[in-house]
């Protein structure tokens, strides 16, 4: 089974601006790994890579065995419907449609919007009986949740967190937390953003970044090949 | 079995009833685009239609008068033009004299030649002269002193005849100053049987040589002469009429396109965002593009409906205070009202295409 992240020499250079450096970086199939570092460090770039949402400037980006750095913009695209859910810490709901109709929109990208099954994800994250509430009349911790049965609606096999509790309070935190860790019991790849050390800590992996380059790390099988 | 894509329909439709006040520009706009090309377009047949027969109440458009050195058309050879052309008569012209004065006596079928000239205004009991009875033309019942009522003494090459005058007719034209009477009572008074001519309403414009040369097979060496004054002003009416229209469709049109496409891509503007989003849920360009697009083409649809039905209103009302007729749109001007929105609201959303493809999503995740 390949990998379901390997990176390999990556950089991303905005200008003069390395953002990221010879970054090397190999995650199995299942992991849970968490993304640590201070602002500027190259957290939401190597994300945003990925996701599939950026090209590297140099080095090989591979999701799941396929080499994503010489796709085209269209092709990102289609691998990102297929292969990825996002979760972001703002949430990003579209303001005019309900909770049901945001995990809608992901189907709707992906292949066919089936409002039974949106239903079934929002059964799935406690939110069942506020499916046509529009985000404005759901707290953080619902809307977060509406972004996390979006990002599982069209089952990926990565998903990427960008701190999905930073906006939320103990109790929503518990409640992400948990769904987050039903997903990867479910077998999904999880790469979240954190500044959170005890949020971290429930990864299975965990990686440093400082100035664009892997500083730290707490298993040899995650950076597979140097750093 | 592939699904109905009623989700996505859904997902289409629901900034346009969530966001009513935004989208109401545009279907205001695009509702009166489909209201004024369904009337205008209604017009444009009614004008072709109603103005054809406005002016076929002024009379004929066509003369034919019998070949040089000829007197009279025979009537045997007219017999088969009236059974083609129910706008037809032949009429038999004769000088007369009467009180002293020379003047014209007409004989015709006159319920033809009143159906003709349905513009005459005609006083009396409105019944046609029958035998023994004629109309005068104003003009000459001024000057032959004779009332409606009254007898009238004529004579044709010292032949008399007292006919009742049972109506006087006011024409505009030289039939004021005739004497009308039904044809086989002037036949007979003059001693011929003929027409000195016969006058026809056809269709203006292309249909018009067709009938020359009909009536050229059927009265071989007769000299067809279109009436020049109605020929070609209902020609020059009809065609500015229908260019006026066109132009002001056209215009209209432009002038709801511009408001349009400033809606939408104020609309495209304050949604960046959110078509960022969908390009980072999988949505490419054209997609995302597809589902702006069919949002703008079902606001053209029901702003196609509420026009449509405004514009059958306003051409009812029109037609009626121009042509005194209510005048009902047609399918293809329903269609046409229909499809013009429709390409409208198509064409006008596809102008904010730079800005749904500038979306970044990579800014989404950095929360920009």
């Amino acid at each position: 089974m390949p990998p379901a992240i390997a990176l390999e020499n990556v950089s991303k250079l905005y200008g003069p601006v390395a953002a990221l450096q010879g970054i090397q970086l190999g995650l199995d199939p299942g992991a849970w790994l968490a993304l640590m570092g201070p602002s500027g460090s190259g957290k939401t770039t190597l994300v945003n890579l990925l996701g599939c949402l950026d090209q590297p400037s140099s080095g090989i980006v591979r999701i799941d065995g396929t080499d994503v750095s010489s796709f085209s913009r269209r092709q990102l695209t289609r691998f990102r419907a297929e292969n990825i859910g996002l979760i972001f810490q703002q949430f990003h709901l579209v303001a005019y449609l309900t909770a049901l109709e945001n995990v809608m929109l992901a189907q709707h990208f992906h292949s066919l919007a089936d409002e039974g099954e949106a239903r079934a994800a929002l059964d799935r994250v406690g939110l069942g009986d506020r499916v046509h509430h529009l985000p404005a009349q759901l707290s953080g911790g619902e809307r977060q949740r509406v972004c996390i049965a979006r990002a599982l609606i069209n089952d990926p096999k990565l998903i990427l967190a960008d701190e999905p509790t930073g906006n939320l309070d103990e109790a929503n935190e518990a409640i992400v937390i948990q769904l987050l860790r039903d997903a990867h019991r479910a077998g999904r790849t999880i790469v979240m953003v954190t500044h959170d050390p005890a949020i971290a800590c429930l990864a299975s992996h965990r990686l440093q970044l400082r100035h664009g380059r892997v500083e730290d790390s707490n298993a040899q099988s995650l950076v597979r090949v140097g750093s | 079995m592939p699904r109905p894509p009623f989700g996505s329909l859904r997902l289409m439709l629901a900034p346009l009833v969530r966001r009513k006040s935004r989208a109401l520009l545009s279907l205001a706009a695009l509702a009166l685009g489909a209201c004024l090309v369904t009337a205008l377009f209604t017009l444009y047949r009614g004008v072709q239609r109603n103005l054809g027969h406005q002016f076929r109440r002024y009379g004929a458009n066509l003369v034919v008068t019998p070949a040089p050195g000829v007197l009279l058309l025979p009537r045997s050879q007219v017999q088969p033009v009236l059974a083609q052309f129910p706008a037809s008569v032949g009429v038999l012209y004769d000088v007369g004299q009467s009180a002293g004065q020379s003047v014209v006596i007409a004989g015709a079928d006159l319920a033809r030649l009143r159906q003709l000239n349905s513009e005459w205004q005609i006083q009396g009991s409105g019944a046609l002269p029958q035998a023994g009875q004629a109309w005068l033309g104003v003009n000459a019942a001024r000057l032959l002193h004779r009332r409606i009522g009254d007898q009238i003494e004529l004579s044709i090459e010292g032949r008399p005849a007292s006919w009742r005058v049972v109506g006087t007719i006011q024409a505009g034209t030289s039939e004021d100053n005739q004497v009308l009477a039904p044809y086989p009572q002037v036949a007979a008074l003059a001693r011929r049987s003929g027409y000195t001519t016969l006058q026809l309403r056809v269709p203006a414009g292309a249909a018009m040589p067709a009938a020359i040369a009909r009536l050229l097979q059927l009265l071989p060496g007769a000299q067809p002469q279109p009436v020049r004054q109605i020929a070609a002003g209902e020609g020059a009416i009809l065609l500015s009429t229908r260019s006026m229209l066109l132009a002001t469709t056209a215009l209209i049109l432009f002038t709801v396109g511009l408001c349009v496409a400033a809606a939408l891509t104020t609309l495209a503007l304050e949604r960046r965002r959110d078509f960022a989003l969908m390009k980072a849920l999988g949505g490419s360009d054209l997609s995302v593009m597809a589902a702006f697009v069919g949002e703008a083409a079902l606001l053209a649809l029901l702003a196609s409906v509420v026009g449509i039905l405004l514009g059958a209103l306003l051409a009812g009302l029109m037609g009626r205070a121009l042509f005194g007729l209510w005048l009902l749109p047609s399918l293809a001007a329903a269609a046409l009202g229909l499809v013009l929105t429709l390409a409208l609201a198509t064409l006008a959303a596809l102008l904010p295409w730079p800005i749904v493809r500038a979306a970044a999503p990579a800014a989404i995740l950095r929360g920009e």
